[in-house]
Formats: structure tokens, C-alpha cells, sequence
């Protein structure tokens, strides 16, 4: 085996290693661009104002700005058990629960202690969930999205 | 969405696997002129421990991040390869550890269905990781070897129950502040504009910190040490925000630092041989002095595989493996190292800031900074920019226990990286009108 010939198999094996590396990184990028590209064809098509697809933080000030995507069905509440867990003495174990039905989200109230506000007042049992709202619990207050 | 990952990370792996025949092939050719006679038995084994770990995580993390196996299984073939050239004997338990640490994964991956549930077991948990810390001091059950008492053994088994403690600490300290998120972030201003958290609130943390850091002295680690303290102030930091807990933890650091300097003299001679090497190039400096020379020698390319003289570091195949990488494949070799540990991390700290739930955060990010920190300081310590500490290059190095707890690791950011996109509106369309 000639020594130049060792010499260039070493660059080659270098070379595919950075071919590698160059693979991952593109992969990554697309990957990364795809979301964006989807927010913006989302908000071409479609109304803003239609779609929820997040709860935003607002209040507390140290947790504000956290989002919990919405799905199907989620609970809100004290117990670890629940999508967004809210961790304050005003908050129930269960408190509240959102959920899909016929292509529209509904805000309800699990029979709460302390009870559940979306901008500023207290909602009976089930609301009608609606972009922007500010639904208050507890201390905190989520703005859905 | 779910699929596609999937594929990506199988074509990646795929050339990983040409990628670590490739280079063990240009090893045996550079050493001996031959392509290695188990060259077919060693291109199976490869392709079906690559094969194993993706169909796990296919099956039970079908929504991860794609880079993530790849990346680690690279490294840890490149470590292989490097190790099998300089000794067989090592070699061939490596390839054992591998098997065990692949079969760990999927372990991990499987009976850790939900990462939440690893919140509820916290106290158990930091239990365990200080029994972990200690275990090697514990009379007849700890060893000491190479100077430090890192080591227990059972029977004739050999390990390092830290590795496995900093993976359960980590948990720990994640799921304890988030716990105490609320009272760590809300700060008295102190004496001098340094706002400080009350101490009761620290007290557990500190507590648990104290002990790895008593341990840790004890047992001469100071890689370790290092590594726990970054740990727990990184998650410290980004958990609440606060730089002052970085100011604080930095001023803490040094004072300990110099502390540890003027008191033991197993860490004077540490600096000593990190400052002043070639005062003694035949005697304590002759680790990094030979590591030193490996790495000039290699230059930008490397002397190629196989072909250059990297037995002459002691401790080669563990801690001096990256200078044994720079001796033949050069500073575009070592490059390469430090660029898969680089993206590894990115892909990490990825899965931290795509994450919504507070635990998955904060312990992604710990996992991504154990990782991260831990090649960090051991690449810096070979290339004479930080004294010596002995740890292990993760996945890289020669070693049972680094190996195992690495895989664990890994699993535990696929498993995070998973539930992360699950919660994403990708797949079902949760984004419904409400007019």
C-alpha cells in the first residue's frame, strides 16, 4: 500500500466526515424553516383571528410569555396530572378544562372553588372560547392565541 | 412529520456506519497494510446495533429529534475505531459496552414512557444520586485507581457510580426548581445590589451541592466537581433569569478554586504540571507533554490513521483519546470531534426552547450541559487551556460506566424531544375557528 495512496484515502474519509456534518446541518435547517413557513401561509389563507392553537402566558410576571399548545381536550388545574399546571393556593385541583367540539373550542369550568374569569368576568359553566380572550385563574392569566 | 424524522435518522445512520467501517478499515490498512479480517462480522455488528436503537426509537419515540442517535452513535464509533487500533484487548470490551449501553437505550426509551413521571419520584431520586456519590468512599467497597477514588467494585466488576449520579441528579435538580420556581426567582436585593434568594429555599440544593462537592474533594475528582457545579448553576440560571446567580456561583467557584489550591497538594501539582509542563517532561508532566507532541504531530491533517505513535500518552484510550485523534487525523480531525459534540449540543438545547412544560425544559437543558461541559472540560484539559481533570470524552472514550450513562442520557432527550413535538399541531389540526 503506497503511502501516497494511504494519504489520499485519509482525505477522502475527512471529507465524507464533513459531508456528514454538512447533512445534519442542512436537514436541521429545513426542519427549522418549516414551522415559519407554515405560520405564514396560515395567516395568507386564513383569517387571523380564526385560529387558537396556543394558551400565552401573561401573568405571573416570572412564568409570563410560557405557551401550552391547545389539543383535543386539556385540564387546567393544581394537579401534576393536568396539561398547564398552575401552581397557586387559589387554584383548584381540577380547575378547568378546554376542549374541541365541532371545530370550535370551548372554555368550562370544573365546579372550581375560586372560579375561572375570562376578561375580567366570571364565566357560568362553559364558554365559548375566542381569540384574544384572557382567561383568568387563580393569579394567573393565559391569552389564547 | 412523525415518518420523516424517522427516515432522516435512518439514511444518517447508514452513513455512519460507512463512516466508522471507513475509518476502521484506514486504521488496519495504515497499521499493518491489511483490510482487517473481520472486516464483514464487524460491518453487521454496526449495521445491526445502528438498526436496533432506530427501530426502538421508532417504536417508542416516533416523533424525536432526528440528529441525536446519529450524532452520538458517530462518536461513539469513532471512539471504537480509535481504540481498536491502539489495543485490541480494550476493544473488544468496548464493543461489549456499546452493546450494553445500545441495550440501555432501549431500555430507558421503553419503561420511561412519560418523562413527567420521573418528577414525581425527585426525593427518591436525589437519594440515589448521593448513595451514587458516595459509594466509592465506603471502606472495601471503593477502589482507588490512577489517584482517584471514583471507582466501586463488585466481584470483579469495575465501575464509576458517578457517571450514573450526575444523570439523576440532574433530574433532581430540574424537578426541585421547578418546584421552588416561584420563591428562587422572587429575590431580596442584598448588601450590594445583588439580589439573593432567601437561603431556606436554597438549602436542599446546597445541601445536595455541598455533599457532591465534600465527595468530590474526597475522591480527588475534580472534573466532576466542576461538572455538578455547572450543572446546578446553569439550571439555576435558566430557570429564574437571574445573571446574579452567575456573578455569585463565579465568585463562589473561584474562592473554592483557590481554596482547593492552597490546601491540597494534589491540586497544586495539577496546575503546577498545567503551567509548567516541560519542568519535568519525563515525570509528572509527561502525559501532557506526550500529548502535547501528538497533537503537533499531527498537525492540520493528521500523520493518517494507523500510522502515527499515540501509545506513547498514558491513559490514551480514556482520557487522552482526543490527542490521540489530533495525532492522526490532525486539527481537521479534532474539529470534526468538536463539531459533532457542537451540533449534539444544539440539538439539545433545541429540544430545551421548543419545550412548553417547565421540567422537560429545565432537564433537557440540564442533560444538553452535562453532555456538553463534560467534553468541554476534558478537550481543554488535553489541550492545555484548563488543568487536567480526568473525565471521560462522552461516547468517545474507552470506559463501561461513561458509555452506559451516556446512552441513558441520550434516551432521556429523545423521550423529552418526543413529547415536545406530540404537543406541537403538526399532526392533528388543533388550530380550529372559533367564529
Amino acid at each position: 500500500m503506497s503511502e501516497q495512496f494511504l494519504e489520499l484515502l485519509k482525505f477522502l474519509f475527512l471529507a465524507l466526515l464533513y459531508a456528514f456534518f454538512v447533512w445534519v446541518v442542512i436537514m436541521s435547517l429545513i426542519q427549522l424553516r418549516k414551522p415559519k413557513k407554515s405560520i405564514r401561509s396560515s395567516k395568507k389563507d386564513k383569517d387571523d383571528k380564526t385560529a387558537i392553537t396556543h394558551l400565552l402566558t401573561i401573568e405571573p410576571q416570572d412564568i409570563q410569555g410560557t405557551e401550552y399548545p391547545l389539543e383535543e381536550e386539556i385540564f387546567v388545574g393544581r394537579d401534576e396530572e393536568c396539561d398547564v399546571i398552575i401552581n397557586d393556593s387559589f387554584t383548584s385541583h381540577r380547575h378547568a378544562r378546554i376542549y374541541l367540539e365541532d371545530n370550535t373550542l370551548f372554555l368550562e369550568d370544573l365546579a372550581s372553588t375560586n372560579g375561572t374569569f375570562v376578561n375580567g368576568e366570571k364565566i357560568e359553566k362553559i364558554h365559548l372560547l375566542e381569540k384574544r380572550d384572557r382567561i383568568q385563574i387563580g393569579n394567573t392569566v393565559l391569552e389564547a392565541k | 412529520m412523525k415518518s420523516r424524522n424517522r427516515n432522516i435518522e435512518f439514511f444518517l445512520l447508514l452513513f455512519v456506519a460507512v463512516l466508522v467501517v471507513a475509518g476502521y478499515v484506514l486504521a488496519s490498512l495504515g497499521r499493518s497494510s491489511s483490510i482487517p479480517a473481520n472486516i464483514v462480522p464487524f460491518l453487521i455488528g454496526i449495521l445491526l446495533l445502528l438498526l436496533l436503537a432506530h427501530l426502538a426509537v421508532r417504536k417508542f419515540a416516533p416523533r424525536a429529534d432526528f440528529s441525536l442517535l446519529p450524532l452520538a452513535g458517530l462518536l461513539n464509533g469513532i471512539g471504537y475505531f480509535v481504540i481498536a487500533r491502539l489495543d485490541k484487548d480494550l476493544a473488544g470490551l468496548q464493543a461489549t459496552w456499546t452493546l450494553i449501553g445500545v441495550a440501555a437505550f432501549i431500555a430507558t426509551l421503553v419503561f420511561i414512557p412519560q418523562i413527567r413521571r420521573l418528577e414525581q419520584y425527585r426525593y427518591i431520586l436525589m437519594i440515589i444520586g448521593v448513595v451514587f456519590l458516595i459509594m466509592p468512599l465506603i471502606p472495601g467497597f471503593g477502589r482507588e485507581i490512577n489517584g482517584a477514588k471514583i471507582w466501586v467494585s463488585i466481584g470483579s466488576i469495575n465501575f464509576q457510580p458517578g457517571e450514573f449520579a450526575k444523570i439523576v441528579l440532574a433530574i433532581f435538580f430540574s424537578a426541585y426548581i421547578v418546584e421552588k420556581r416561584d420563591v428562587l426567582a422572587t429575590t431580596s436585593v442584598g448588601r450590594f445590589g445583588v439580589a439573593i434568594p432567601e437561603i431556606r429555599h436554597l438549602g436542599p440544593i446546597l445541601l445536595a451541592w455541598g455533599v457532591s462537592l465534600i465527595v468530590m474533594v474526597a475522591e480527588k475528582d475534580l472534573g466532576s466537581s466542576l461538572l455538578f457545579f455547572t450543572l446546578f448553576v446553569a439550571l439555576l440560571w435558566i430557570s429564574t433569569g437571574k445573571a446574579s446567580y452567575l456573578i455569585m456561583s463565579g465568585v463562589l467557584f473561584s474562592g473554592g478554586a483557590l481554596l482547593a489550591w492552597s490546601q491540597f497538594s494534589h491540586v497544586q501539582e495539577r496546575v503546577d504540571i498545567w503551567l509548567k509542563p516541560f519542568d519535568d517532561p519525563t515525570g509528572d508532566g509527561y502525559q501532557i507533554v506526550q500529548s502535547s507532541f501528538a497533537l503537533a504531530e499531527g498537525g492540520f491533517t493528521g500523520t493518517g490513521l494507523g500510522v502515527g505513535t499515540p501509545e506513547n500518552i498514558p491513559a490514551v484510550e480514556t482520557d487522552f483519546i482526543l490527542a490521540a485523534i489530533g495525532e492522526e487525523l490532525g486539527l481537521v480531525g479534532t474539529t470534526a470531534v468538536l463539531t459533532l459534540f457542537l451540533l449534539l449540543v444544539g440539538s439539545g438545547l433545541k429540544i430545551a426552547l421548543t419545550s412548553t412544560r417547565p421540567f422537560e425544559k429545565l432537564l433537557s437543558a440540564g442533560l444538553t450541559t452535562l453532555l456538553g461541559f463534560q467534553a468541554f472540560i476534558i478537550i481543554a484539559g488535553v489541550v492545555r487551556l484548563l488543568p487536567l481533570t480526568g473525565v471521560t470524552l462522552p461516547f468517545v472514550s474507552y470506559g463501561g460506566s461513561s458509555l452506559l450513562a451516556n446512552w441513558v442520557l441520550l434516551a432521556l432527550l429523545l423521550r423529552i424531544s418526543d413529547e415536545v413535538r406530540k404537543g406541537k399541531t403538526d399532526e392533528n389540526p388543533m388550530t380550529m375557528g372559533a367564529g
